[in-house]
């Protein structure tokens, strides 16, 4: 059984007073219901578990859901991370600065490498070239 | 319980998944007599993908578990998951709903967290067996009851919005006085829709065994919500569906918005077993 009054999302009936008791019409779970009863919820027996919620796919599953979309977690209740310290402390996020800072520099490295071997085959390479030498 | 006939049984230790693609997937765990074959057993629901659900005994209890490729739960991305209807997530959190909602159509459920794999059934039974008193302990305690969750959203009365003011012939103290007349409206009606929740939190919860608070995304404009599941013996459940009757209308008479789901298996209120964590 499942019923609202004042529908305000889709697939909610609404329900009708009828004076001794309440009319109602099934109403089909939204995923968002089905995802906040599912993903954290029921229990857990460790053992020698390949794909464990529990740990580190948990934590990467709601990571999924926060990066994905911050405004649909918090539409289903879901605002663990704001209390958790393990998301909101600083170290991780200079961490994580810190590794996106050097993947750039990677990437930055790759591109110049790739720009350096193109150059002789190009029909106007010297001026990419220089294009390319000025923009770093 | 399997995806034909709906009978009972364990199948024979063989035809183990040959590589670590496939993974036994557990839905719940549920007593062996609750899942006995009757004559007017329903067809089950096909788990995750399609799967069928299989019954795996050890000591008197069964778990509901699928034998499942992984490469779809590999899949997701962590850095898109679709979400969408269509996408494998939902999919896959929807069969696991229904594995369990059928299950507990039969009997008590102790509904199992979504992506719980284990490599083979002996270490699905060995997880058993490890847990087992606290298991059965746990059926035990929610034996015949069911779970039902309640939301309120309240709406601002239009006391809330500011009133058009005539600023050209206003002056210092008839400002004050008309913004303080503003906040006391403000704080009545804030004062009214908290009421509203608390009463209807005070009515359910008094036929409720137990009751457990949940976040609550506010309401329009940050107006106050109250979200909780409640704890409801399914045998008789007349009290508490008078009194969620009663709240229905008082919403509505209110302007607020409530939406209810149950009975359900026992999300909320299952409790996993301290040894076996």
């Amino acid at each position: 059984m499942s019923l609202t009054s004042q529908p305000q999302q889709p697939g909610y009936p609404a329900v009708q007073p009828t004076g001794q008791r309440v009319g109602y019409q099934p109403a089909a779970d939204s995923l968002a219901d089905i995802l906040e009863r599912v993903l954290d919820k029921g229990i857990v027996i460790a053992g020698d578990i390949m794909v464990n919620v529990l740990d580190i796919e948990l934590l990467t599953l709601k990571v999924r859901l926060l990066v994905a979309s911050v405004d649909t977690a918090r539409e289903m209740g879901i605002d663990w991370w704001e209390h958790d310290p393990f998301l909101t402390g600083g170290a991780r996020s200079r961490d994580g600065e810190r590794e996106l800072a050097d993947r750039v520099r990677q990437l930055e490295r790759q591109l110049a490498d790739r720009g350096a071997r193109d150059e002789p085959s190009s029909p106007d390479g010297g001026r990419n070239g220089t294009d390319r030498g000025a923009g770093r | 319980m399997t995806g034909t006939g709906g009978s009972v049984r364990d199948r024979p230790h063989t035809g183990e998944p040959p590589d670590g693609d496939h993974g036994w997937y557990v839905y719940a765990v549920v007593r062996w007599p609750d899942m006995a074959p009757g004559t007017d057993t329903p067809e089950p629901p096909a788990g995750i993908d399609g799967r069928p659900v299989v019954a795996i005994r050890s000591d008197g209890l069964l778990a509901l578990a699928s034998d499942l490729p992984l490469g779809p739960l590999h899949a997701v991305r962590p850095d898109a998951p679709d979400l969408t209807e269509q996408g494998w997530l939902a999919r896959a959190a929807r069969a696991h709903d229904e594995v369990l909602r059928a299950a507990f159509d039969r009997g008590t459920v102790l509904p199992f967290r979504f992506g719980c794999v284990y490599r083979d059934r002996d270490e699905l039974r060995h997880a058993l067996a490890s847990g087992r008193r606290e298991l059965h302990a746990e059926l035990d305690r929610l034996d015949g009851l069911a779970e039902w969750t309640v939301h309120v959203r309240t709406t601002p009365e239009p006391s809330d919005d500011p009133a058009p003011r005539d600023t050209a012939r206003a002056d210092g103290t008839s400002y004050l006085y008309a913004r303080r007349d503003r906040e006391r409206r403000r704080a009545a009606a804030r004062a009214r829709r908290c009421h509203l929740l608390t009463s209807v939190a005070d009515e359910l919860a008094r036929p409720a065994t137990d009751v457990l608070v949940l976040p609550a995304p506010g309401g329009t404009d940050g107006a106050p919500s109250w979200r909780a599941s409640h704890l409801v013996d399914r045998g008789h459940p007349d009290d508490f569906l008078a009194a969620l009757h009663a709240a229905v209308e008082r919403c509505a008479a209110s302007g607020a918005q409530i939406a209810v789901r149950g009975p359900l298996p026992p999300f909320h209120f299952t409790r996993t077993p301290d040894r076996a964590r």
